[in-house]
């Protein structure tokens, strides 16, 4: 095939785009066959047995149970109505959907990853996830009490029906299931490659310096960039790296925190699944404590 | 699309994705896309995906299990979308980041200046004409983080992208190479300025190779890191351009 070269500009979107999607393939690859496994080793009835019913014991352990289910965002939906059919509260439900997508083994070690080893941001970050899952779980228990389970699903989402996650004792389910989500996720793990390409070749540098260097202002351009993207959890701390040399440390956890919460990949699924009040209350108070926290840290980061 | 016919495309585009990668591996492309640190678990993605992908076609007769994907407008631009990276990686041979890379930032702003105390970080000075002139950009930065701004005097050999600049002078040039951690999205910029003893006919993005003295340079209250060139030559770009 005869070589192809590209003028400088499209070279360098290029390189940059294919660099983003290479180097997001393991991370992509690990989180879709560690959700793969839970989907099938894993049944619902165990999990939901072993939940308190109280709502605070509850809430703190459906924000951390991602350690043990670690599903990405875009396997976390079908697995916690899965659960919330089998008599999970829907708030813990949605504490759980909110907090496992980034408080996981896989995505925190991702980041680590990234970041060269910094624990500080990993830590930052899952306090983030963390806090926004917690509260918005406690006022949901407050709010909505009566809110007994998750809208069921009548049609197969993002190719996981709950009749195909029933557990398949084989390799080769395990296979097909991650097979599944790869193709549920790879869609938008293409696209931010190429939004985040297209936006490093082509917006000047300057202007984001610009933007990127204030504590309030680095924090609210990142959080609808993060929501445009959609980039799943397994890599976006990748994405966020390449933002780390212009913006500010709040922005970039910001960043990686909303964009796990509210994003045009999941939004419709998660307005079906939580119904419109409780998705309200997920939407505005994530994104008052987001940005709330990323300025909090770029405000208290030159005395840590 | 027919739910035998999904399954072809996923486990055959699958496949290419694979392919792909071990294309990059086998033409020693991957280097200009990634960090030779992550050549391992790269490998092992381009495994995987080949099993994944096999596995998929292989299972082609199992028609209901997992559905091949939800919508049929949705899981068609999955597929073409997934189709970018790889017809791109397959047909174009990728070049080093050059000064587009920069956003419309000026180089001069970007050139390597010796730490403010102007002294050594620690190890010793050493000057002597008569040592091994150090070879290579990477093994320049190394040195200079170890004996700092007393290094000046000693002898360099430097590869990288020339590039001339109004706000330098006409005998100067910065000399550029690219830093990455893991890919080269996270690329960062490394200038290093270039003072010809003769005449200077380089253009912007030209791969040169520099042979010179180290120096110092006073430039608007920084001290910055020079090489006092005797030779400058043109070469070709080299196997990885990114530090």
């Amino acid at each position: 095939m005869p070589a192809l070269f590209l003028p400088s500009r499209l070279n360098e979107l290029f390189v940059i785009f294919l660099s983003i999607v290479l180097q997001s393939l393991p991370f992509v690859l690990i989180g879709v066959f560690a959700s793969a496994a839970v989907q099938q080793y894993v049944s619902e009835r165990t999990v939901a047995r072993w939940l308190p019913r109280r709502p605070l014991p509850v809430v703190l352990l459906g924000s951390v149970f991602g350690f043990v289910a670690p599903v990405c965002d875009c396997g976390v939906i079908p697995f916690a109505r899965r659960l919330s059919a089998k008599g999970v509260p829907a708030y813990a439900a949605t504490t759980f959907i909110l907090a496992a997508p980034v408080v996981n083994p896989v995505v925190l070690i991702s980041t680590a990853f990234a970041f060269q080893g910094d624990w500080t941001i990993v830590g930052l970050r899952m306090a983030m996830t963390l806090s926004v899952a917690i509260v918005v779980g406690l006022l949901a228990s407050v709010l909505f009490p009566a809110v007994t389970g998750l809208t069921p699903a009548a049609l197969p989402i993002s190719g996981s029906s709950l009749e195909e996650m029933r557990p398949r004792q084989d390799l080769q389910a395990l296979v097909g299931h991650a097979t599944a989500e790869f193709y549920d996720v790879i869609f938008f793990i293409v696209l931010g490659a190429l939004f985040t390409a297209a936006t490093q070749t082509f917006v000047p540098r300057g202007d984001l310096a610009a933007i990127g260097s204030r504590p309030v202002g680095s924090v609210l351009a990142l959080m609808p960039v993060a929501t445009l993207l959609s980039i799943c959890s397994e890599a976006d701390a990748f994405v966020a790296r390449a933002f780390a040399t212009t913006f500010t440390l709040g922005a970039i956890l910001a960043f990686m925190t909303i964009g796990q919460i509210i994003d045009l990949r999941s939004g419709f699924l998660l307005v079906r699944t939580l119904r419109m009040r409780l998705t309200m209350l997920v939407v505005g108070v994530s994104s008052v404590l987001v940005f709330v926290e990323g300025v909090l840290v770029n405000l208290v980061r030159p005395w840590l | 699309m027919s739910g035998l016919g999904s399954r072809l495309v996923r486990g055959g585009l699958l496949l290419w994705l694979a392919a792909l990668i071990g294309k990059l591996f086998v033409s020693g492309e991957m280097i200009k896309y990634m960090s030779p640190a992550l050549d391992p678990l790269t490998a092992v993605t381009g495994g995987v995906l080949a099993v994944m992908g096999a596995l998929e076609l292989w299972r082609g007769s199992d028609h209901a299990h997992h559905g091949a994907g939800s919508g049929g407008i949705e899981q068609g631009l999955t597929y073409l979308l997934v189709l970018v990276p790889i017809v791109l990686g397959a047909t174009v041979t990728p070049r080093a980041l050059g000064s587009s890379a920069l956003g419309g930032e000026d180089v001069s702003r970007l050139l390597l200046a010796y730490a403010p105390s102007g002294g050594p970080s620690g190890g010793s000075p050493s000057a002597a004409s008569g040592e091994e002139p150090i070879d290579g950009v990477a093994e320049l930065l190394a040195y200079l983080e170890r004996v700092g701004e007393s290094g000046a005097g000693r002898r360099v050999r430097a590869v990288g992208m020339a590039l001339p600049s109004d706000r330098l002078g006409v005998d100067e040039f910065a000399l550029l190479r690219f830093s990455i951690a893991h890919c080269v999205a996270d690329a960062r910029p490394v200038g290093l300025l270039v003072i010809a003893s003769g005449d200077l006919v380089v253009r912007a993005d030209q791969w040169v190779a520099v042979e010179g003295v180290l120096g110092v340079r006073e430039r608007e209250g920084d001290r910055l890191v020079t090489i006092l060139a005797d030779r400058i030559e043109p070469t070709v770009e080299p196997p990885n351009p990114c530090l």
